[in-house]
């Protein structure tokens, strides 16, 4: 099966004159799991940003299958699922409407089994403004899972969840490594995270 | 001058020891221009038949009306260098013509409006080129104030070149439409800040103080984008070098 | 259903749930345009030369105060930035949010005026040229605006810099469609005027998402 690999490359990044991080480099191939760890405000979530190629670093470069991601982004997006602090969900529009607009639909309408498993199935008709933070984030989750893209790239998934759903993410998680997936994670709640080999600890 | 040559004077440090260097050249030729301009315009010529000796200030109107439009022209062409290049060194020269070219613009307005008074009774008149030069102090303005709303400093400048070369493009529209407009409003007045054939004696102060002006500009911009650059790659090991030197 | 039409039947959906905010925009154009015989007087011959001014004027104020829901509601809600890691070219994605923006926000413009001309005593095929011209003119409106609120996404408190982008920029559109409305009422030919405004349209809708898309990529950084 194929083997996809993403690498950082000596990477830092500033914001003016403030230091956010330096000098990081990693690589992440096919069915690894990277899990960023730091407290609020370390830097994580820029460096996810980074690996989206949403922000761009000060020194050193994002390579998917060692081409930078600048010149291959449609490439690159067609395998990338990411999940932001804000969930990317309509709030006047119901979920099933969330989920028929999709614009990251590949396999969304196939298989709900994953909202079932996050008990969100019988929200389905609800407007997302109706549903509470942790049923949204959970929605947001669903649809990054059923996306059918290889390389998920979480953003503090664990907020707002209760220990079922923490459980269930995880197994997902599972699965899709085990299918040759990619997942990076950032968290700083250490307890709910699963064991893996590749870990950057942001200060 | 080959490609690399200029690849290596767009560099932050040599583009900052050139131009410190090169300030002088500028800025003193354009005082110089400027002194025998004012005094071939404001003594030697002759005074104007119709205007008597109020038309002299056609000698700063002209000058500044004519750079404050090339510098926008300068400003969005820095600008372009500076997202196609990623350039710091553009962005600061293009930061750094933007106010001077704003009161340029302002200074243009004044003494068009000061020209106005004495020769027909009313300082403001809406004349195509007075609308123009205030739709182009706007423009300036948008431009800084959209670099002083945003806090990050190269997000601030890739927003405002954007802006910069929207408006570039826009600038002829916007003229043409102010004239074409002002034809169908003023067709009972002579267009009143057109100037009628001048003469040799008029002539040639009015271009020395173009020239002068333009000179003094580009030495001032000199300075003023040395020093932004010098600001932006403070971190840097030249600039480090630099400031212990002056100490 | 390709990702163009998907995406913009989903933000014509969202604009209908969200239509509080098209209506300010209306209201601010109808009481503008209102507003103005109340205050100015009421004959015939004097409304008939305000008319074109006025009807821009509106135009222009009703897309100032709509103009922050174009991309801020998305950039809060995340939906942008998910925009922006689509495989599609974003701008033509930005091309589709300003085609649906334009829908929503000018369409229902563009039947307002149609009650305003007539009172303003305009008669005939000339409250269609009225109308046309609304068409128009706020199709490059819709793309100055985008691009004035994808500039200041980041910025806090945008008003004042947005109405001094806005400003000169619109100019032209402002100039020329007074000056359609002005010969329709006048029976002059209007061709050149409506030349003018339609091909600052097409000016605008091609480079205008380009520009847009820029300016978001560059926002959201």
């Amino acid at each position: 099966m194929q083997s996809d690999v993403l690498q950082l490359d000596s990477a830092s990044l500033f914001r003016d004159d403030q230091l956010i991080f330096s000098d990081i480099s990693f690589e992440l191939k096919s069915g690894d799991h990277l899990i960023i760890k730091g407290n609020n405000g370390s830097g994580k979530t820029s460096l996810i940003r980074t690996l989206c190629g949403l922000t761009q670093l000060t020194e050193g470069c994002v390579l998917w299958n060692h081409a930078p991601i600048d010149t291959i982004s449609s490439d690159y997006y067609n395998h990338l699922a990411y999940l932001a602090h804000t969930n990317g969900l309509i709030p006047e529009l119901t979920l099933l409407e969330n989920l028929t607009y999709s614009l990251h639909k590949t396999d969304l309408d196939k298989d709900h089994s994953v909202l079932e498993g996050f008990q969100l199935k019988h929200s389905i008709q609800s407007p997302v403004a109706t549903l509470s933070n942790g049923q949204s984030r959970k929605a947001a989750l669903s649809f990054i899972i059923m996306s059918g893209k290889s390389l998920w790239v979480f953003d503090e998934p664990y907020a707002n969840l209760d220990s079922q759903s923490i459980d269930y993410l995880n197994q997902r998680i599972a699965a899709h490594l085990s299918n040759n997936g990619m997942v990076i994670t950032s968290t700083n709640r250490e307890e709910v995270i699963p064991t893996t080999n590749l870990e950057i600890t942001m200060s | 001058m080959n490609l690399k040559q200029i690849y290596k004077y767009g560099s932050p440090p040599n583009y900052f020891k050139l131009s410190l260097k090169a300030e002088n050249w500028f800025v003193i030729p354009g005082i110089l221009l400027i002194i025998v301009g004012c005094l071939g315009g404001l003594f030697i010529a002759p005074p104007d038949y119709q205007m008597g000796d109020a038309f002299r200030i056609i000698y700063f109107h002209v000058p500044s009306a004519y750079l404050s439009m090339s510098a926008y022209a300068y400003m969005a062409g820095a600008a372009l260098v500076g997202i196609v290049w990623r350039s710091n060194v553009a962005f600061s020269v293009a930061k750094s013509i933007a106010p001077f070219g704003a009161s340029l613009t302002f200074l243009a307005i004044v003494t068009g409006m000061l020209w106005g008074k004495p020769m027909w009774g009313t300082a403001w008149v809406w004349d195509a080129r007075l609308t123009s030069q205030f739709i182009l102090l706007l423009l300036y303005l948008g431009y800084i104030l959209l670099h002083l709303s945003i806090r990050e400093q190269r997000k601030a400048d890739l927003a405002a070149s954007i802006l910069a070369l929207t408006g570039v493009i826009n600038l002829p529209i916007i003229h043409y439409s102010v004239i074409w407009w002002n034809t169908l409003h003023q067709a009972s007045t002579i267009s009143k800040l057109s100037s009628p054939s001048i003469t040799g004696d008029m002539l040639w102060p009015l271009l020395v103080m173009i020239f002068g002006y333009g000179f003094f500009f580009w030495g001032v911009i000199c300075r003023i984008a040395a020093s932004e650059i010098l600001k932006r790659e403070k971190r840097s090991k030249w600039a480090k070098e630099y400031i212990k030197e002056l100490e | 259903m390709n990702i163009y039409q998907q995406l913009f039947l989903r933000d014509l959906k969202v604009s209908i749930k969200r239509w509080s905010d098209l209506l300010t925009g209306i209201i601010m154009f109808a009481l503008v345009a209102f507003i103005f015989p109340l205050i100015a007087g009421s004959d015939q011959d004097f409304m008939h030369r305000i008319i074109g001014p006025v009807i821009l004027l509106s135009s222009l104020l009703a897309s100032l105060i709509s103009m922050q829901n174009i991309f801020k509601p998305d950039l809060n809600n995340g939906s942008l930035e998910q925009l922006v890691l689509s495989t599609h070219s974003l701008s033509g994605l930005v091309f589709i949010k300003i085609l649906s923006y334009w829908i929503s926000s000018s369409l229902p413009l563009v039947v307002v005026s149609s009650l305003i001309a007539s009172a303003y005593y305009v008669t005939g095929i000339d409250i269609a040229k009225v109308m046309l011209t609304v068409l128009l003119a706020t199709t490059t409106l819709v793309n100055i605006n985008s691009l004035a609120a994808a500039l200041t996404l980041g910025v806090r408190y945008p008003g004042a810099l947005m109405t001094l982008i806005l400003f000169p920029l619109s100019l032209p559109i402002l100039i020329f469609g007074s000056k359609a409305i002005e010969y329709s009422i006048l029976g002059m030919d209007i061709s050149g005027p409506f030349y003018f405004l339609t091909g600052m349209m097409l000016l605008s809708f091609s480079l205008g998402p380009i520009a847009t898309a820029f300016a978001i990529r560059i926002s959201i950084d």
